[in-house]
């Protein structure tokens, strides 16, 4: 036989057992909209049966509680954090690649391939009235307007490539603060599990962590067998138990790229060691800011290409634009030159400090080799185009160099024009007599022959490996279009599986109000239940104690 | 599934904000007209329509182009049509007063109608289009006839037998010739067999000057550390200055720069060499690494002029040794002078000067009559002689075009020399005295005028004398051979004008049908077509709408609503 008030045990173990439930579901209600949380659920089990003598069976004793556990699907955290990583890197080059395309402005009335189209044209009108000056105020003009065009293009893009860099720093800050933090939490967790019980909520926030951290770099980590925790970014601990390394900006002494801009900022662990990255928000960073490979197109990439194009024209305009005669008869003048040099100043300029500040190396041989004077000029030009991509694809010191035509005749292995310094030749800027619209000194002033052979550039077929000039932007801007449609799609994607995983961790970590209402009103009829318990304990002791033995009384 | 309510949020958000990017594609393309806004939306498409755009603006230029070739060729066939009828009325006339029956009065008045009539074709001669005029070739600043019927652009050989192309390009590489010489309208008179035509056609360049120059191989790598303080130096002397290099300065410049040295840090070294004066060797001489690596110093001056020496200063104390600075510097010492011009000669032993011919009055008043355009390093100058100067011997001649050109371009420039001989084997000789601008090479050009009339003018003048002097009918006649000769000519160019109008009419029709096509191509491949985009707009709000509608409901009602 039982003891009498053993009944009362029991019910408390369900009103205490209720009551924590009902705190555990309040808990979760708070939290319902806490980004992070895992939803938790309050463990309990049938506490330890009394055996019953003689064969009787056993006697339940209550319920036991158990610790709170949290609900949540560490393979589907896994997955998130994977494709958050993917998120972030094409999420950067979707960004940066839609800048370029804003900064191209094409197609559109005011872009490049506009103000070459009118260049050109004003080339045509000054081969029909080579005399006029006003023909040869637009010409001037058209020229001016190119050389602003393109040089904006080349600093916008500078530009923007320092604003990744700066993006890149906040990043890297970004990257440190959340290895501190995770750190730190660490330390929270471990001491208070040490008596087996679980953080959750603390857990809860270094998840949260680790799914932020995971847009910016791509990320590994393991709890170890004695339950420290690792972060590891590229082979190298992010964060070690209670331990958090942090990343480094070191400014660069030397370009990456010749046209990149001044001061970008190489990344690298805060002990020296190498950083290496594969995804995230900063492996998008760092590729669309130094990327300039065909297989990495990031800035660098399409200012060198930009490049390519104008110091191409620059070199055709200026050569075809040497042999003419200007109003003045005088010839040998440059139409393009740097930094508003006069043509005098450039031509010193490039034999004297072309080539990497000092003097530019004659090719002439190499570049003639094979001309015949019996051939048509057309044809030479050709052999010669040949021979300047021969020699610079060759020779891997001139991938950036370029090979001009200068007035003594010879040509010049030196810099390649940078786009930003691109401006019209001075003599031009304070003479308009100088355009030279004649091709022959007794031409001067009706003959507009020159004018037009510098118009005909336009669709100098072999200019380019690309083509034309026309021909190369499209190239160029269809490349871009094809890049940033790619990373378009590519966000799109990572959105969609993203959403869906996100979705399924939802399903299983979420907090479902109507699950909770309905958790609560269980509890809270247990609980009512449990007291009514009570009660009816209560009443039968009363029963024993006041009513029992009364007979005859 | 178990779905929560953050899951309905978050799906019922995800789906809205596809829903309004759609919208937000279809409003862009309504308001702007556009396919296209950038290039990732669709890069094929904006491949095409940059292609298309550029094909264009280029068809528009031909278009411009062809059609200001049309206008030159209008107000060409309209001047020479002119000039034809005049030509026309001018026969008419001169078979009537060749018929014989007219008085000399009545003649005369022919003869001042067809002066009138003279001077129309001088003004249509002279006519200008957009500010060129169209008959003077490449000298379109300057008009064909002066007031008295004569050419006022030298007929040298060029303009006589190489006619001056005027091209408008009006298709890709295809080109087109507008011009029209005044010679095919008006023909020429060639200059009558004067002693003039004895100085040939010709041209020469000559060898420019050069500078003093030395250079040397700096040895960059060369360590002169050992030499600081001492009181070595490097002397270079310029057109007979000496500047000074202090070891001083060639230590300091050592100690601050890199091994191997900077190329710059070296220029400056030189450049800052003064001549105790203050002034620097940088103001006479450039210093400068060759395309080839070596250091050279070239003087700024030109000619025999022109020297550079360079000279090595050992110390005293035993520090530098002057072989140590030459090794270092690389240049041997030793005067470099410039050389002088080597002048064009311009003469033909063939065209020797007959001094018979200065005994003959006429063929003297031929050679005050002639001009010849010289034209020296560029410029060009016509050029005929004073008639005051006397022409009574080859010497005299000399004399004489030699006064012409120092008049034209004084310095003296060009010398002139009687060379050859003895007579009647002399000739003239032309050089020239100084180097061009710059350093380039001399160059002289000597063309003579080979007309100053032309064929139309000349026989009217003639007709008109003719009529005044009331000639016989047979003279009168002749006359009537004379304009038919001019007339024909007349003819021929006018069809040759006509033909390339024509041209361009095709070439125009072209351009124009090419235009519609590549406009409607360019419409189809950019152009937004509204009825679908409206279509799609309208749908994609339907479907907006829905969602906003469900997606409310869904996440409106919760269990509590229920309970109680």
């Amino acid at each position: 036989m039982g003891s009498s008030f053993f009944g009362f045990n029991i019910a408390t173990s369900g009103l205490f057992s209720s009551q924590r439930a009902l705190n555990v579901t309040a808990h979760n209600i708070a939290n319902a909209n806490t980004p992070g949380y895992a939803r938790q659920r309050l463990q309990v089990e049938s506490s330890r049966p009394d055996t019953l003598p003689s064969g009787q069976g056993m006697l339940g004793t209550g319920v036991d509680s158990l610790p709170v556990v949290q609900i949540r699907d560490e393979f589907l955290d896994k997955k998130v954090r994977d494709e958050s990583t993917s998120k972030g890197e094409w999420g950067v080059r979707e960004d940066v690649l839609e800048m370029v395309e804003r900064i191209f402005n094409e197609p559109s009335d005011s872009g490049i391939t506009s103000v070459i189209d009118d260049y050109f044209a004003s080339l045509q009108e000054l081969s029909k009235t080579p005399e006029n000056l006003t023909t040869r105020a637009l010409v001037r003009q058209r020229g001016i307007a190119l050389a602003e065009n393109l040089r904006f293009t080349s600093s916008s893009l500078r530009e923007y490539q320092d604003q990744l860099d700066f993006d890149l720093e906040t990043t890297v800050t970004q990257v440190n603060g959340l290895a501190e933090q995770i750190a730190d939490l660490n330390k929270q967790i471990y001491s208070t599990e040490l008596d087996g019980s679980s953080a959750n909520d603390i857990r809860d926030k270094r998840n949260l962590a680790l799914d932020e951290l995971s847009k910016l770099v791509d990320i590994n980590y393991y709890e170890d067998s004695s339950e420290r925790f690792y972060v590891v970014v590229g082979g190298h601990n992010l964060v070690a138990h209670f331990e958090s390394d942090s990343l480094v900006t070191e400014e660069r002494t030397t370009l990456m790229n010749p046209e990149d801009a001044k001061g970008l900022h190489d990344l690298k662990w805060d002990d020296g060691s190498t950083f290496t990255v594969n995804g995230g928000e900063i492996r998008g960073l760092l590729d669309m800011r130094d990327g300039i490979s065909d297989t990495n197109k990031g800035m660098p990439y399409y200012m060198d290409k930009l490049n390519e194009f104008s110091d191409t024209l620059v070199n055709e305009i200026n050569r075809l634009h040497l042999t003419g005669y200007d109003l003045d008869a005088g010839t040998n003048n440059y139409f393009y030159t740097i930094n508003n040099m006069t043509s005098a100043e450039y031509e010193t300029y490039l034999i004297n400090e072309g080539l990497d500040g000092s003097s530019g190396l004659d090719v002439t041989l190499d570049v003639t080799n094979g001309t015949l004077s019996t051939n048509s000029e057309k044809e030479n030009q050709e052999i010669i185009r040949a021979n300047i991509s021969s020699l610079l694809s060759n020779n891997p010191n001139y991938s950036n160099k370029s090979v001009k035509y200068i007035s003594s005749g010879q040509y010049l292995l030196v810099d390649r024009v940078s786009t930003s310094e691109l401006t019209v030749s001075k003599d031009i800027d304070l003479d308009l007599d100088k355009i030279a619209a004649s091709s022959t000194e007794e031409g001067v002033p009706g003959d507009g022959a020159n004018a037009l052979a510098l118009a005909e550039v336009r669709n100098a077929a072999g200019l380019y490996d690309w083509g034309t000039p026309d021909e190369f932007i499209k190239s160029l801007i269809s490349n871009l279009g094809v890049d940033g449609q790619e990373a378009h799609r590519r966000v799109e994607n990572q959105d969609l599986i993203l959403s869906q995983i996100e979705n399924e961790r939802q399903s299983i970590m979420g907090v479902s109000l109507d699950e909770e209402m309905s958790e609560m009103i269980k509890f809270q009829h247990a609980y009512n239940a449990s007291a009514r318990m009570v009660t009816t304990l209560d009443e039968q002791l009363d029963t024993i104690i006041n009513r029992l033995g009364l007979v005859g009384r | 599934m178990r779905v929560t309510n953050n899951m309905l949020i978050n799906t019922m958000i995800y789906n809205l904000s596809n829903n309004l990017e759609r919208i937000n594609d279809y409003q862009n393309q309504m308001a702007s007209g556009k396919k296209v806004d950038k290039p990732s939306d669709d890069p094929v498409l904006t491949s095409r329509i940059l292609k298309y755009r550029s094909d264009l603006s280029q068809l528009g230029m031909f278009e411009q182009n062809a059609e200001d070739a049309r206008s030159w060729m209008d107000i060409t066939e309209s001047s020479v049509n002119d000039v034809i009828q005049t030509v026309h009325r001018i026969r008419e006339l001169t078979v009537q007063a060749a018929a014989g029956v007219y008085t000399v009065e009545e003649k005369t008045t022919i003869a001042s109608e067809i002066e009138e009539l003279r001077d129309h074709i001088i003004q249509n001669g002279n006519t200008s289009y957009a500010g060129r005029y169209v008959f003077s070739n490449f000298y379109t600043d300057e008009p064909l006839f002066n007031d008295d019927g004569t050419y006022n652009i030298p007929m040298t050989d060029q303009v006589i037998n190489t006619r001056d192309p005027i091209l408008y390009e009006i298709a890709v590489g295809e080109e087109m010739d507008v011009n029209t010489s005044p010679i095919d309208i008006f023909g020429f008179v060639a200059t009558t067999d004067a002693l003039f035509s004895d100085i040939p056609d010709g041209s020469g360049v000559g060898t420019a000057a050069t500078k003093a120059v030395k250079s040397g191989t700096f040895d960059l790598t060369r360590d002169f550390s050992t030499g600081v303080n001492d009181d070595a130096t490097i002397v270079v002397t310029v057109d007979g200055t000496a500047y000074t290099v202090q070891s001083a300065d060639l230590t300091a410049m050592i100690a601050g720069s890199a091994n191997p040295h900077e190329k710059g840090d070296v220029l400056s070294l030189f450049n800052g060499a003064d001549d105790g004066g203050g002034n620097l060797l940088d103001s006479v001489a450039d210093v400068y690494f060759d395309p080839s690596g070596a250091l050279t110093i070239k003087s700024k001056s030109y000619g025999v002029g022109s020297n550079v020496n360079i000279a090595y200063n050992g110390d005293s104390g035993g520090g530098l040794t002057a072989a140590d600075l030459q090794a270092a510097v690389g240049i041997a010492p030793g005067v470099d002078v410039g050389i002088d011009i080597t002048n064009p000669v311009i003469f033909d032993n063939t065209k020797t000067i007959d001094p018979a011919g200065f005994l003959d009055p006429d063929i003297v008043q031929e050679y005050r009559d002639n001009t010849f355009v010289i034209t020296l390093n560029g410029e060009t100058k016509e050029i005929q002689l004073d008639p005051t100067d006397p022409l009574t011997s080859v010497v005299d001649l000399r004399n004489a075009v030699q006064n012409a050109i120092d008049t034209a371009f004084p310095g003296p420039e060009v010398a002139v020399t009687v060379a050859g001989g003895p007579a009647p084997n002399e000739y003239l000789s032309f050089t020239t005295v100084n180097q061009a601008n710059d350093g380039e090479p001399p160059e002289l050009q000597i063309e003579t005028v080979q007309a100053t009339e032309s064929q139309l003018i000349s026989d009217l003048n003639q007709l008109v004398t003719d009529l005044k002097n009331d000639e016989s009918t047979a003279v009168l006649t002749a006359h009537i051979g004379l304009m038919d000769v001019n007339f024909n000519r007349l003819l021929t160019a006018e069809s040759d004008i006509g033909a390339r109008s024509t041209r361009v009419e095709l070439v125009l029709n072209r351009i124009g049908e090419n235009n519609l096509t590549y406009t409607s191509l360019m419409s189809e491949a950019e152009d937004a077509d509204m009825a679908e985009v409206i279509m799609h707009y309208q749908n994609a709000q339907n479907v907006y709408r829905a969602s906003l509608s469900t997606g409310a409901q869904t996440i409106q009602p919760t269990l509590i609503d229920f309970i109680r």
